[in-house]
């Protein structure tokens, strides 16, 4: 959803839709687990929220963590433009 | 004279203790400060989603007032108690605490009391049963209406390059919808953070609101109500503020 909302702001520059999409990239960061005693699993994101719940319960997807890179990358490239 | 109610979201309000000094120093009568109980489950978690836990530590913190923006308006008037509290034992000012503004205890207090006018210094959005049952509500919003309407109003003036402007406005059922009364200019000159650009936007409101008093002219025109076709603003992210550092910095 975030990376949805950045390539509508790429069409009509907006800061505040930034922010919405900077908070809800915040959100899942502050979900996503680095440390792990395994490496395959650092970093990762759950599928839902708490993770018992509907959706992907008890699993980390792995576009789950494809997203969020994709989200943070779009969010970290919009918000250099602005420096 | 004139008879007024202020509203407040925490205790240590300072704007709001300065605005009940410069009322009563004025000749006016401040009937009652009604304040919302922080220590609710429900607004804490509001609170905590919406701006996160360095808000919620720096409203604990307590506030020095020689070290902001307000300190010229604390001298001015000389303000002598730091909170709500100290400024009703020293001044004699009821504090109802409330759940919530919409809550019927007051409602029933902001209708019986008979102010001229109620003064908004934060604690929720206010709804359509509180606005039917209370005097002309009004506000000082820290940004340019109908540009920038809604949260951090301040830090979102100076990212969406609009004027450094604080509005005085009569609060109505839409978000800083409500008829404009007084717009004020302060300057962004000399400020570093963003807390100094909110106090500094905050105490050019205090004096738009005390203009406004002083004027009388409090009723507000409803055919000057605020065009709502501009995209509301909501609380900033964290990185959009260290954005706003920045460009005050240099």
């Amino acid at each position: 959803m975030a990376e949805s909302i950045l390539l509508l702001e790429s069409r009509a520059a907006d800061l505040r839709l930034v922010s919405a999409a900077a908070r809800l990239v915040d959100v899942v960061c502050a979900t996503q687990r680095c440390a792990s005693a395994s490496r395959r699993l650092g970093g990762r994101v759950a599928g839902s929220k708490p993770i018992y719940g509907p959706y992907m319960r008890l699993r980390y997807p792995n576009w789950a963590a494809k997203y969020l890179v994709d989200a943070l990358l779009a969010l970290t490239a919009r918000v250099e433009a602005e420096l | 004279m004139a008879r007024f109610i202020l509203m407040a979201g925490y205790a240590r309000s300072l704007p709001c203790v300065i605005l009940a000094e410069a009322l009563l120093s004025r000749g006016h009568e401040v009937s009652q400060i009604m304040l919302v109980s922080p220590l609710q489950i429900r607004r804490l978690r509001r609170i905590l989603r919406q701006r996160g836990i360095s808000w919620f530590f720096g409203r604990i913190r307590p506030r020095t007032a020689s070290a902001s923006e307000l300190a010229g308006l604390t001298a001015e008037h000389a303000v002598a108690s730091d909170s709500l509290r100290g400024l009703s034992r020293r001044r004699g000012i009821r504090i109802l605490r409330v759940k919530s503004f919409e809550s019927d205890r007051s409602i029933r207090a902001v209708g019986a009391l008979g102010a001229d006018a109620v003064i908004y210094c934060g604690g929720g959005i206010l709804r359509r049963r509180f606005l039917a049952a209370a005097p002309p509500v009004l506000n000082a919003h820290a940004g340019p209406l109908p540009q920038i309407r809604g949260m951090n109003a301040a830090e979102w003036a100076l990212l969406l390059e609009e004027p450094p402007e604080v509005t005085a406005h009569v609060i109505n059922i839409g978000i800083d919808t409500g008829p404009v009364l007084l717009r004020r200019r302060y300057e962004r000159t000399g400020l570093e953070s963003v807390q100094q650009l909110r106090d500094r936007a905050v105490a050019t409101g205090l004096r738009a609101l005390l203009e406004v008093v002083d004027s009388g002219r409090w009723k507000g025109d409803e055919e000057h109500l605020i065009d709502t076709s501009a995209r509301q603003c909501f609380v900033m992210a964290p990185v959009l503020i260290e954005l706003v550092e920045r460009r005050l910095s240099g």
